[in-house]
């Protein structure tokens, strides 16, 4: 098995475009919602800043589900269960906030 | 909103940001005052603002740090554990606290921050001969960093289980007052753990927008974000994040350490003055 550094260079460079690539996404649709707000408040302005501002929170969630799966690939069953144990925690941080 | 109101707060974000991701830090600490003592939003709508801001700072400028291989991703996962149990617990509990007792706390945390700004962090050293306990061993924690010359500077992690428990309250802290909670995170990497101050801060970093994720997808789903205070302050504060540090880099680290601290007391002010009663600076 490769060492466990080396093998998580890959996951990093994964995490880290993903990471990227949605924050360049999410920031330019917060964005084009924010400026549309100013010239005529519709409802697709505020479509897009909650679009937005979703993709952000859903961005480390889809990090985790990206460790996982590359955790699995490498059946290292522990990070498997560490991941999907934060994975099941973030869940429960989001069910408990949406209830109060 | 008028359209001053929203440069002024997308200014502000970004200079928040800017500053904090200076010193590792999201700018949640400097947000949830502005939000209340110059907005006047009520201290629960500046939390939930901050909350989203949090998590776009540290999906921001996570990708740097994961490229030049400084982000401990597995110590992230094993003290994730902690932090979002924290985040939970902060959750159920914040019904149960009066907004003047978080108000304290938030003061607290922001006189604690200004303390650490005083302080000056020496390089950690070459692993030592001091076995590593043989949970951090298991879960093959030890890791390296590239060093100059392309030379790799091996570290190993010492006493998780104090990490651990220090997660835990950075993760009740991140919920309750809606701050990425660096303030612990990065001491308790340098001190409990005794990861090179690079290390701490770039783990901290990633882990910051895990622990807030699940609080902020809620606040926003549930609808009762002010979008008007929320797209400029977490459009301004990637920006301040990504740019601002880039630009603090010239700075001089010394002199921005007392900048930080003066604006950390300055705004612990009316946060006390809030938590004792005397005068009232959210809506």
């Amino acid at each position: 098995m490769m060492h466990s550094e080396a093998a998580d260079r890959g996951l990093a460079s994964r995490l880290a475009r993903l990471l990227r690539f949605g924050t360049t996404i999410a920031v330019t649709v917060t964005s084009i919602g924010m400026l549309a707000a100013h010239t005529s408040f519709t409802g697709a302005a505020t479509v897009a800043v909650v679009s937005g501002l979703l993709m952000f929170a859903l961005l480390p969630i889809a990090g985790l589900l990206a460790a996982v799966q590359h955790y699995v690939r490498r059946l290292d069953w522990t990070y498997v269960a560490l991941a999907v144990g934060v994975l099941v925690l973030v869940g429960a941080n989001f069910l408990v906030g949406s209830a109060s | 909103m008028t359209v001053g109101a929203t440069a002024a707060l997308l200014i502000a974000a970004f200079l928040a940001a800017g500053l904090g991701s200076a010193l590792g830090m999201a700018g949640g600490i400097f947000l949830v005052p502005l939000l209340t003592t110059v907005a006047h939003l009520s201290f629960g709508a500046a939390v939930a603002i901050s909350l989203v801001s949090v998590v776009a700072c540290s999906c921001a400028s996570s990708p740097t740090l994961l490229i030049k291989r400084l982000t401990n991703i597995r110590l992230a996962i094993v003290l994730e554990i902690a932090a979002s149990l924290g985040a939970l617990v902060g959750l159920l509990a914040v019904g149960a606290i009066s907004e003047r007792i978080l108000y304290g706390l938030f003061a607290a945390v922001l006189v604690v921050s200004a303390g650490q700004m005083l302080q000056t962090r020496r390089p950690r050293s070459a692993p030592t001969n001091v076995a590593p306990t043989s949970w951090a061993t298991q879960l093959r924690l030890r890791s390296s960093l590239p060093g100059p010359q392309r030379v790799e500077t091996p570290y190993i992690v010492h006493g998780p289980g104090a990490g651990l428990a220090a997660m835990f309250g950075a993760g009740m802290l991140a919920t309750l007052l809606g701050i990425g909670s660096g303030v612990l995170k990065i001491p308790a990497m340098d001190m409990a753990l005794r990861l090179p101050l690079k290390v701490s801060s770039a783990t901290a970093n990633l882990m910051i927008g895990i622990t807030a994720a699940g609080a902020a997808a809620a606040v926003v789903i549930r609808g009762d974000l002010d979008l008007g205070f929320a797209a400029p302050v977490v459009v301004g504060s990637v920006l301040g994040s990504v740019l601002g540090s880039k630009v603090l880099v010239c700075a001089n680290p010394a002199h921005l350490r007392i900048v930080f601290f003066a604006v950390l007391v300055l705004l612990a002010v009316p946060m006390t003055l809030t938590a004792t009663g005397i005068t009232n600076v959210g809506a």
